[in-house]
């Protein structure tokens, strides 16, 4: 991959406490190239929504990122000073998140939450501004938009919410979205509508998108990679299909056999044994291996990320074919 | 709208008339204003005279009568004390107890909220915890003690301020105002500063902890995610949410400010109703006590209603929902 | 041109018109003025104001003592009756001329505000008639003898026909009908606020320095000690016993002072009703007969007491011993009533004798908001007597229902402040036997009675030679005092604080009075 629009190596973001400071995500690499769709797949404090922020920079003390670079068309993002960075967010970099309820200001109306956006980055007139907001309205497929731009959030649906967030986000066409958990608080069937809507405009403009999700089954069918997270690291990262069809990590592994598609009706679903840990208290070496049927003294050792069957991989025992080598 | 007007209106006058009821008792269960009135030298034919004059030789239910039928028309009764109709006394007072009142709240939402926004914006600053912990002196100092220090810097050894007294006043629509001159501006200050030191603490810690809420919630991450800069973060998002709960708050605040005046208006010898009501208790001037007890009353609901209008108009969620 | 002539001649005529002594006082009272009205109700910071405004046939001087007022002078015709010579060229603030009639204008008025609470009709009590006899005499005639009539008089303020008929008290609190013919004129009345009055440039009494005179009204002692150091004032009445100090040794001020009439006494009660739930056996047991009823007790309870220990660290030196109830100097005081001696032994012997070896309990009650460290006072007081078996106990509470129920008491703490300026206030309203008919006995709710003391005082209050009148006044009160009728405990002593380079004479009555006010 020459050039790729996005490439975070290293990156180390820790949260500090009284109890002392706990690493957060560690080691996390990846990269993404205009246009193309990335699923950041894990449970709820796997560290994937503090990946996104943390190449949003929205990282808040007591946390603070720690190490790695962000390569952002080549600029690392984190020897940028704040204001350079804010001039980014929302204009090249964007981002939603999970509940558009919370996301949208209640007491402002939407026009002026999507006028704001514009003139952040651009000196254009209030008129101009409106108009291009009640077109990015249309964009998201939100109907009658003129009318629209006069109401509250709490006057949308759920899913028009979203549907607005994603407008505000693509109101100057950034290079790279990142999508936290978008349709998790949404209607399955709705969830499927901001997917189709998503995925259209990142590859209508050429947006690299980058969807938070801890639910496989949506990644699927919408990313072209996906790197799957554990305690904080990357286990397994590669293309779509060769993760998801032929998974090598015993805990994606164990993530796509738990898919209710995956099982027989009427068995028992497959669950992976064992709960996650908690980030404070890893257990030494490679942090799935309590749970891991697979697991060997070796996995005492962090395991380094190798390139294995196309892929990279976190594991000395990756699954082959439902065994393990 | 005109439905909840209504109701509101017809809470308010019950609330009233249980309370003009509940005074009528108690007053008679605590003494009896003949003898703080009368002076000691007064003959058996004065005394008799007197109580016959005020109507309290009929029994109890005729006295609770006679004024409700006196309201109606308007009248709550003739002051014991100075022989004027209650009501004018009390009207005639009002002004200066609500300038003051009104100054003090004033000086809370112009003093207190800054200090909140900066304490709110950088909880961990040095500023912040200075603040937070000078708040809590406002809280904690008593009023009379702060008044009489505030009298004896500014007013004895500084001499920059009067010590007690209401200024000049401009008469506009009949009635004299006096923060419309310098000279009243200048009797103004201290009292209403004492008046306002709980109300700017509790302002200050208000907004506070309305911008920390606020400066952690999603759709302020949601601005920043935008790249808004902090200005307009403050000054839109965050400013328009937390105004609902001050407002609320300082609104009813108001009602207590006015109504509690006293010890303040004592202090400063601010001619105002509070000097009035504790006066007519300590004579159980009845028609003055129930007068204001009734204006209270009033207050609170009008109060109440414009919190609630603006409360309306600052939240959109509520505004549709009720219609 | 013509601009110069027209100037000069306006600024002389400003310069002119500028009086010499453009002075304005302000005072700094505690006590609030309810009314403008002179007769609307008889209480020290209403008559303060009155007597600016309105003068009377006599007047009263700083120490009590009778001065020719409206009056010039008068006399006594016959026992029933007494002739008042008016002081000619009288004129009222509004021009018109002062007569004879308007002084019986006012006694029918006087008496009787609609209302009121009124307090001047006891003044009026003995008068039968008053007749204008010409212009300038006025001829009183008396139901009984009433040598004490004159002295009366100085507390009913002269108000005209012209202005005062059909005039209400709305009518002089708005200055309609406030025309008299005192040293100041009515200017502005600001309820509960301040009061302002403008010099009467045609007054006939002495030289006043004031051309403006306002009173303001600060309550809080602590406000008007704080208004006297910054200066926003330059007098004030009343300061409080613990600013003194600072007040005396402040440059620029200046403080004085004299002990006053108002006495502050315990009562007890005779009676065996209501009272005797506040008396008790040494061990609680109820008690057949009323120990106060017995005059040994009496005296115990006085001699136990230390009146100088009270007054000297309690009242912190601003109140005066007493064994009486009147300051020395006042008309029927005597100089030999000494101040009681504290004998804690003799007061236990004097209960045995009356049958109480092992003394009893017993509820003093004191009023907490009325008079000036009066708890603390009947605190070291029930300490006094629970040293010699009395074991005491205080209730203390607000005057609104401490004056309700002050006849169930069984003894309590009062205070007088005496309109009469001698003993015959306290002899004829606390100590006369009740008497409505006869107008004793008014504020007499212990149930004391002694027909003795009434007769004695009767006979004293007709006497119309000054000296034997208050020979036999002083007999009635040694007669009282040695009943153990009540127990004196000291004279309040009357303060004022003012700027240096004024001067005023400390009144007995508590009054603060403009014109008095003098620039040394």
């Amino acid at each position: 991959m020459s050039n790729p629009m996005l490439e975070v190596r290293n990156l180390r973001t820790e949260f500090g406490s009284e109890a002392g400071r706990v690493t957060v995500i560690n080691d996390v690499s990846f990269s993404l190239e205009r246009g193309k769709i990335l699923g950041l797949v894990g449970e709820s404090g796997s560290g994937k929504s503090v990946t996104g922020f943390s190449i949003m920079g929205l990282i808040d003390p007591p946390g603070e990122v720690t190490g790695g670079e962000i390569l952002f068309n080549g600029q690392d993002l984190r020897q940028l000073p704040e204001h350079q960075m804010r001039s980014l967010r929302g204009n090249r970099i964007a981002m939603i998140f999970q509940d558009p309820a919370m996301t949208l200001n209640p007491v402002l109306r939407i026009d002026t939450q999507m006028i704001e956006t514009i003139l952040a980055h651009e000196t254009v007139s209030k008129s101009v501004a409106r108009d291009r907001a009640r077109d990015a309205l249309g964009m998201v497929g939100i109907p009658s938009p003129e009318e629209r731009l006069h109401a509250y959030p709490h006057q949308f649906s759920g899913g028009m919410r979203q549907r607005v967030a994603i407008a505000i986000a693509l109101l100057h066409s950034p290079d790279l979205l990142i999508a936290d958990e978008p349709t998790t608080a949404l209607d399955v069937t709705i969830q499927a509508q901001i997917l189709a809507v998503v995925q259209r405009l990142a590859r209508e403009r050429g947006t690299g998108l980058i969807w938070i999700t801890h639910d496989l089954s949506v990644v699927a069918g919408l990313a072209d990679h996906v790197a799957v997270m554990y305690a904080g690291r990357i286990v397994e990262y590669g293309d779509v299909g060769t993760v998801i069809n032929r998974p090598r990590h015993p805990y994606t592994n164990g993530l796509i056999g738990s898919l209710p598609s995956n099982n027989q009706r009427g068995t028992r679903l497959r669950q992976i044994a064992g709960s996650t840990p908690a980030i404070a208290q890893l257990p030494q070496g490679c942090a799935f291996h309590p749970r891991c049927t697979q697991a060997s003294d070796a996995c005492l050792i962090m395991p380094p990320q190798t390139e294995y069957d196309g892929r990279r991989l976190r594991c000395f025992h990756p699954v082959t074919n439902g065994k393990a080598t | 709208m005109t439905l909840w007007i209504v109701q509101r209106t017809l809470q308010a006058a019950l609330v009233a008339l249980a309370m003009a009821l509940i005074v009528f008792l108690g007053l008679n269960l605590i003494g009896s204003p003949i003898e703080t009135l009368l002076p000691p030298e007064a003959t058996h034919e004065e005394r008799l005279r007197l109580i016959a004059d005020l109507g309290l030789d009929q029994p109890m239910h005729t006295q609770f009568f006679l004024f409700l039928k006196g309201m109606a028309q308007g009248n709550l009764g003739i002051s014991y004390v100075y022989k004027e109709p209650a009501i004018e006394l009390i009207l005639s007072r009002l002004p200066a107890t609500l300038e003051l009142a009104l100054f003090a709240v004033l000086l809370s939402l112009v003093i207190g909220f800054p200090l909140g926004l900066i304490a709110g914006y950088r909880p961990d600053s040095f500023a912040a915890k200075a603040i937070m912990t000078g708040s809590i002196l406002g809280f904690s100092l008593p009023i009379f003690w702060v008044g009489i220090l505030l009298i004896m810097v500014f007013s004895v050894t500084l001499g920059w301020l009067p010590s007690s007294g209401r200024g000049s006043t401009v008469t506009i629509l009949g009635v004299g105002w006096s923060f419309l001159t310098w000279d009243g501006l200048r009797h103004m200050i201290l009292p209403a500063f004492s008046l306002s030191l709980f109300n700017i603490s509790m302002v200050t810690r208000l907004t506070e902890s309305g911008v920390r809420e606020a400066m952690s919630s999603e759709y302020v991450k949601f601005a920043r995610a935008k790249g808004l800069s902090p200005r307009r973060i403050m000054s839109v998002h965050v400013f328009k949410n937390i105004l609902i709960p001050i407002v609320t708050v300082v609104g009813l605040d108001i009602g207590t400010t006015i109504a509690f005046s006293i010890v303040t208006e004592t202090i400063f010898a601010w001619p105002g109703i509070g000097k009035i009501i504790i006066d007519s208790i300590a004579a159980l001037d009845r028609p003055v006590i129930v007068a204001y007890l009734m204006l209270v009353v009033l207050m609170f609901v009008l109060i109440n209603f414009v919190v609630d209008i603006l409360y309306r108009i600052l939240d959109p969620r509520i505004r549709l929902q009720g219609e | 041109m013509k601009l110069r002539p027209i100037l000069l001649s306006a600024l002389c005529a400003a310069a002119l018109a500028m009086p010499v002594n453009a002075e304005d006082l302000m005072i700094g009272v505690g006590g609030t003025a309810t009314s403008i009205d002179p007769h609307f109700y008889n209480a020290s910071p209403n008559n303060s104001i009155a007597m600016q405004i309105f003068d009377r046939l006599t007047e009263r001087d700083a120490s009590g003592q009778l001065l020719p007022g409206l009056a010039e002078r008068w006399e006594a015709v016959g026992e029933l009756q007494w002739r008042f010579l008016l002081r000619p060229d009288i004129k009222w603030h509004d021009g018109e001329a002062f007569t004879a009639d308007d002084v019986v204008f006012t006694f029918d008025r006087a008496r009787d505000v609609p209302n009121s609470p009124g307090g001047f009709g006891g003044f009026l009590r003995a008068v039968a008639s008053v007749e204008a006899a010409d212009d300038a005499t006025v001829l009183i005639t008396t139901k009984a003898p009433a040598p004490n009539l004159p002295g009366d008089l100085a507390n009913i303020a002269i108000v005209s026909r012209h202005a005062g008929e059909g005039a209400d008290t709305s009518d002089y609190n708005s200055g309609k009908a406030a025309i008299g013919t005192g040293a100041f004129r009515f200017k502005e009345f600001r309820q509960g606020d301040q009061i302002t009055l403008e010099r009467n440039p045609d007054w006939w009494g002495h030289d006043v320095a004031w051309d403006t005179v306002t009173y303001r009204v600060i309550s809080s002692a602590g406000g008007r000690t704080t208004a006297m150091l910054a200066g926003d004032v330059d007098i004030i009445d009343t300061p409080a016993a613990a600013d003194l100090e600072r007040l005396r040794s402040t440059a620029g001020i200046s403080v004085d002072s004299t002990p006053g009439l108002r006495v502050i006494y315990l009562v007890g009660s005779p009676l065996t009703g209501a009272q005797m739930q506040f008396i008790r056996g040494p061990n609680g047991e109820d008690l057949s007969e009323n120990p106060l009823a017995d005059v040994r007790v009496r005296k115990a309870l006085s001699i136990a007491l230390n009146r100088q220990a009270i007054v000297d660290r309690i009242m912190e030196g601003t109140a005066t011993a007493s064994g009486q109830w009147l300051p020395e100097g006042a008309f029927s005081y005597s100089p030999d009533i000494a101040v009681p001696e504290q004998d804690a032994e003799a007061a236990k012997a004097l209960l045995a004798e009356a049958g109480y070896p092992d003394g009893f309990r017993l509820t003093v009650h004191v009023p907490n908001d009325r008079y000036p460290n009066a708890p603390a006072v009947v605190q070291a007081v029930a300490q006094m007597w629970t040293r010699i078996g009395v074991q005491t106990t205080v209730e203390s509470l607000p005057w609104i229902t401490y004056s309700a129920k002050m006849s169930e008491f069984a003894i309590k703490l009062l205070g007088l402040g005496n309109a009469t300026f001698d003993a015959s206030s306290m002899l004829i309203n606390v100590l006369g036997t009740a008497d409505k008919e006869r107008g004793l006995g008014a504020s007499n709710d212990s149930g004391y009675s002694n027909p003795k003391l009434d007769e004695m005082t009767a006979a004293a209050l007709s006497i119309y030679d000054d000296a034997q009148r208050e020979q036999a006044l002083i007999a009635a009160v040694k007669l009282a005092l040695e009943d153990g009728a009540i127990l004196p405990l000291y004279q309040q002593t009357n303060t004022w604080a003012m700027r240096e380079g004024l001067t005023y004479a400390p009144r007995i009555d508590e009054r603060t009075l403009a014109k008095d006010i003098m620039v040394k």
